[in-house]
């Protein structure tokens, strides 16, 4: 075999690696190569993805890492076969999990253990025997070797030699080749490489110093000296390595013993606990046959065939082990009273439905099973649950218990490097002023590091910032070149791998920052490494659910938001109004347009109205004839019968994955299993030689049905451009069963709902401060933080809301608790004294409670409490009884107090409450500056919205949210709210205007336009703007009177 | 004793591309020994050239240090003797 690269790093080193995975293996088949390795610190991440990538190439993977022994040094690990990966695995596991965090290394002990299958190369000049040569320590070099030697045997250990030009080679080698001689042991060339192609290797050295934190003119000893590290040729390695071929000849046998290490493609299922004489199939027909009755009452003849079906399916993929666990950890959520709901489509299952791991009934619904799993499909199906946010740990805790440390892990996601954090990162590292780089990468919109060159010229924000593009002309070019390359691992938000087999034989393991192990592979990994994944994740919604219900039921215990009625017009009325901030899934300006329109009036609007707001059904211009049917003004029509019974629902229009499925099963006749696999084909792989193969066979088989084909190629362009971007029906349905819900609980329980939703923040789409003025313009009354009366979080108070204490800045949880568990319902705090020393919070945490206004009801004159508050020393350290070093200002309200010192202005006292709350709770910004606004003419929102339809307007705001989502046209639309204290107004911006505009759009906190009234459903609806005009607006703030 | 050159340099050079000898203050200096090489990349990010460095051992036992630039050509950088 000729001669292969043994020592490669990918991306996966962490900033140590300048070179795609792809590239690598595209350019060492171009170069002949028969193998290539990887070798990346302490990790194997890169694994599947270099596997396929080498596959695709034609070339052996050999995976390896070059892992950090205690001390520092380093070895080079080649995995030769399945057992020296597994053996890989766990010594790298321990280099991670017996050190501190990201501080990975193994001990020889560990070594020794995990030796076999494993080829060791002695590594780089940070190897051991390397350094301990380059240090003139001969006797402890031949030690270090005779060691690695007897680990591993003579014929499995290499001194491994590198011409990469640096000082001392000469002489590093001559002591190897010595070496080598003296231990009967062989050499093998390699050439340690960092970058793809010579001229990559700028890319590596900037990549060094932002890993190392230094900039370019620094030095440092990781810094590369050279660009010899690339990606040689086996002509320019024989070059390099002319005295000594077999070297050259042994990088060549190494790669032809390893054996591909990977068993891709084959599932790996967890283990479920069986009672005695139980079988896993046995005891999930039993649950599902409980869980039939208890959904259904009489099983019909319908959904005793559908359960069989789905249950033979699962059984014959192995799978009832995995419907076992899940319904295991359900039923421990359940006892502990932890609100979850399903999500994604395993509600297309009739047995998730009967397990209670989905709420949505898909026998009554005719959901397809096949969406979810199929004999034919290749892909792993996938449950995914959210779980109230706050007690999510919880259910991890219990699995990982349930199932044992050594089977149970977070799955790992890569942080890549997108546009800005590669600008803030390089540019750093480049040497470029903070402040610069900060304001770069803040004048860039969301996209890929390959795309800032042409964000220069399309981007109006960054266009007309006044940043020069030349200057940063190599930034920008670093930056393109680690397009998408990982930058660190972190934790996936909810995925977890349980195995029945030790992890450590699949996956290093390594531990999160939260105390939780985490694998070293993404989601994406566990899926062809046939890791059998759950996602548990947190669903901060479900959080705000469980808190409104206790709300409600301190005054009405008989509530129960499982008992919903199904029905209620006043909550359909609500949607229908567009009343819909807060509402999950149905609050974004789209969703709330699209309401206005549709005029929801049944639990099968809210589905769709979940599903249409997605860039397939938008790109597919599916929303218009979707309404226009619905409400009856144009005729629903099917371009073939067989259509009907599938798109009846949805008025023709396809609107759900499973109804491609459907279609190209119904009219091409392909199995569902196919059928599914073509629209994963669609949603992944969508080339356009794949689409257009996809298409003749559709078309061919539409044909031998019957079908004409000018009428089979209509139907394939409806799926083909929806496809890709669609939505799950069952997934829909679950979501659109939250969204009914809060939408009940807003309607009915207005104050109950507002004070959960701002309580479980950050969620939704608006921030805090417009929840609570929303709240308020519902005729809800917000009262502030009051010591006395506030409990952490927001609470509902004689139907007011009253902002928690948690909201006052700089307030930790210990304050929080001693704040309230100081205070006693008989005892009131009764001055700053008093709660000073009960609690002995520090003097920050005082005067932001003071500033928010929370000591209010202590006193009146905040400035004076300020000084009582200077008078007080050091209140932590406050003894309960000792005189004070300095008297206090008089306590409490009365002739004198009030005059003593001057209270703040309202002005102030406004400017003080949103830096202590971070809410403008008093007056709202833009009602400050109504006077001035009015006399320029200017509207409110309120009188936008009810301006007549093609008016020209003038109209100032906050601005909430403005984004650009995927059109039809491929045209930048920008779409945001405009908030002012009167109402909430939806504004459009088209490409011309934000051409002009877009840089005040996208930098500027308010903003004052000029536009035309539009009006697009009925004729009562609200108006919204579209804007011929925008341009930042700047608050002139006087004194302002109070209240 | 190290001095320090930083002269431009006639070298005649080995079919590899080795300094073999070299004419320095009026004489031809014999390379005895390579005893030391290396390739240097410079501060790219100020458009200095990539060198590679040949630490020789004169017939005179002075040991030479010179550099070979891409585009420049040979320098002497210092001596040691």
């Amino acid at each position: 075999m000729g001669f292969a690269h043994l020592h490669v790093h990918t991306p996966f080193s962490f900033l140590d690696g300048a070179a795609g995975i792809k590239a690598l293996a595209r350019a060492a088949a171009e170069h002949g190569m028969p193998a290539l390795a990887m070798t990346d610190h302490n990790n194997v991440s890169a694994a599947v993805q270099f596997h396929q990538a080498c596959a695709a190439e034609g070339l052996k993977p050999i995976l390896g890492a070059e892992v950090t022994l205690v001390g520092g040094r380093h070895l080079t690990l080649l995995a030769e076969n399945p057992c020296g990966y597994a053996n890989l695995c766990r010594l790298v596991s321990h280099a991670h999990l017996s050190q501190p965090r990201r501080r990975p290394a193994a001990s020889l002990d560990a070594l020794r253990e995990h030796a076999e299958g494993l080829l060791c190369l002695s590594g780089c000049r940070r190897g051991c025997v390397p350094s301990l040569l380059l240090a003139g320590d001969a006797d402890e070099a031949l030690a270090v070797a005779c060691e690695l030697r007897d680990i591993f045997g003579a014929d499995r250990f290499f001194l491994e030699l590198q011409r990469i030009g640096l000082p001392g080679t000469r002489r590093l080698h001559a002591h190897l080749v010595e070496l080598a001689e003296r231990l009967g042991v062989d050499l093998v060339a390699a050439n340690n490489v960092h970058h793809l192609r010579r001229e990559d290797f700028h890319v590596h050295d900037v990549l060094t110093c932002a890993r190392t934190l230094t900039v370019l003119e620094d030095v440092h000893p990781e810094r590369p000296l050279n660009a010899q590290q690339y990606l040689r040729s086996p002509e320019e390695m024989a070059e390099l390595f002319w005295d000594c071929p077999q070297a050259l000849d042994n990088a060549g046998r190494i790669a032809e013993r390893c054996e591909p290490a990977l068993q891709p493609g084959q599932y790996r299922f967890p283990a479920y606990a069986l009672p005695p004489g139980e079988t896993a199939p046995g005891l999930l027909r039993k649950l599902v046959a409980e869980g039939a009755r208890r959904r259904y009452g009489r099983i019909t003849g319908e959904v005793r065939e559908r359960l069989e079906r789905e249950l033979s399916v699962i059984g014959q993929l192995g799978f009832d082990e995995y419907f076992l666990v899940v319904w295991d950890l359900l039923r421990f959520a359940r006892e502990r009273g932890i609100r979850f709901a399903g999500r994604g489509s395993a509600a297309d299952s009739a047995v998730a439905y009967c397990l209670g791991i989905a709420n949505v009934d898909a026998i009554a619904r005719r959901l397809l099973f096949e969406r979810f799993m199929s004999l034919e499909r290749a892909a792993m199906p996938d449950i995914d649950i959210d779980f109230e946010a706050e007690r999510r740990d919880e259910i991890m805790a219990y699995v990982i218990e349930r199932y044992g440390r050594e089977h149970v892990a977070m799955v790992a996601t890569y942080n890549t490097f997108q546009a800005r954090s590669a600008v803030r990162d390089l540019g750093k590292a480049m040497g470029f002023p903070l402040g610069e780089v900060d304001r770069l990468a803040r004048h860039l919109p969301y996209l890929s590091a390959r795309e800032i060159d042409a964000a220069f010229q399309r981007v109006p924000e960054l266009r007309d910032s006044g940043i020069p593009r030349e200057r940063y002309r190599q930034l920008i070019e670093t930056a393109r070149a680690v397009a998408g390359f990982p930058r660190h691992l972190s934790t996936h938000l909810g995925g977890l791998v349980v195995t029945r087999e030790p992890l450590m034989d699949l996956t290093p393991v390594q531990m999160a920052a939260k105390g939780l192990p985490v694998i070293q592979f993404d989601k994406d990994d566990v899926e062809d490494l046939g890791l059998v994944k759950l996602d548990l994740l947190c669903l901060r919604m479900l959080g705000a659910v469980e808190d409104s219900i206790r709300a409600i039921r301190t005054r009405d215990a008989s509530f129960d938001y499982d008992a919903i009625p199904p029905d209620d017009a006043e909550s359909y009325r609500l949607v229908a109004a567009s009343d819909t901030v807060g509402v999950f899934q149905l609050e974004s300006p789209a969703q709330k347009a699209l309401h206005a329109r549709l005029q929801p009036d049944r639990f099968e609007d809210l589905i769709a109205a979940v599903a249409l707001i997605r860039p397939g059904p938008i790109i597919a211009n599916m929303v218009d004839p979707y309404i226009e049917r619905r409400q009856g003004k144009t005729p629903v029509a099917y371009l073939h019968p067989s259509l009907r019974p599938i798109l009846e629902k949805t008025y023709g229009v396809v609107l759900f994955q499973e109804q491609v499925i459907e279609i190209a099963t119904e009219v091409a006749g392909f199995t569902p299993g196919e059928a599914d696999q073509l629209r994963r084909a669609m949603t992944h792989n969508r080339s356009w030689e794949e689409m257009e193969q996809i298409g003749r066979q559709f078309i061919a088989q539409a044909r031998t049905r019957g079908v004409g084909e000018r009428v089979a190629k209509e139907i394939f362009s409806y799926i083909q451009a929806y496809a890709g971007y669609g939505f799950c029906e069952a997934h829909a349905a679950a979501f659109a069963d939250t969204a009914y819900k809060t939408a009940y609980l807003k309607r009915h329980h207005p104050a109950e709902f507002y004070a959960a939703l701002l309580s479980n923040q950050p969620m939704g789409y608006y921030p805090p401060n417009t929840l609570l003025w929303e709240a308020r313009r519902k005729g809800i009354e917000v009262r502030g933080p009051d010591l006395n009366r506030s409990e952490a979080q927001y609470t509902v108070e004689d139907g007011a809301l009253r902002v928690g204490l948690a909201q006052v800045r700089g307030i930790g949880q210990s304050a929080l608790d001693r704040l309230i568990a100081a205070r006693e319902p008989a005892a009131p705090f009764a001055s700053l004294l008093d709660l000073a020393r009960r609690t002995r919070v520090d003097r920050d945490v005082l005067r932001n409670l003071i500033l928010a206004g929370a000591l209010d009801s202590l006193h009146p004159n905040r400035r004076q409490l300020l000084w009582e508050l200077s008078a007080l020393g050091d209140p932590t350290r406050l003894d309960a009884q000792a005189p004070l070093p300095f008297s206090p200002l008089p306590q409490g309200e009365g002739p004198g107090v009030r005059d003593s010192v001057p209270d703040f202005s309202p002005s102030e006292k406004w400017w003080q409450e949103l830096d202590a709350l971070g809410l403008a709770l008093s007056r709202h910004p833009m009602a400050i500056a109504r006077g001035q606004l009015q006399a320029q003419g200017v509207l409110t929102c309120a009188e936008v919205r009810a301006a007549r339809t093609g008016a020209t307007v003038k109209v100032a705001g906050l601005i909430i949210r403005p984004h650009r989502p995927p059109t039809k046209s491929g045209r930048t639309v920008v779409f945001f709210t405009l908030e002012d204290e009167t109402e909430l107004l939806e504004v459009t911006v088209f490409e011309s205007v934000y051409q002009r505009c877009g840089k005040a759009i996208f930098t500027q906190p308010m903003l004052l336009l000029t536009g035309r009234v539009d009006r697009r459903g009925a004729a009562n609806t609200a108006g919204a703007l579209v804007a011929s005009h925008v341009e930042g607006y700047t608050m002139v703030c006087r004194d302002m009177p109070s209240e | 004793m190290l001095r320090l050159a930083d002269r431009t340099l006639s070298v005649l050079e080995t079919p590899r591309g080795d300094p073999q000898a070299f004419l320095w203050r009026g004489r031809r200096v014999r390379v005895r020994q390579i005893v030391d090489d290396w390739e240097e990349e410079g501060c790219w990010w100020r458009d200095e050239e990539p060198r590679r460095v040949y630490r020789v051992l004169g017939h005179d036992d002075t040991l030479y240090e010179l550099h070979q630039l891409a585009a420049s050509g040979w320098r002497l950088f210092r001596t040691y003797d």
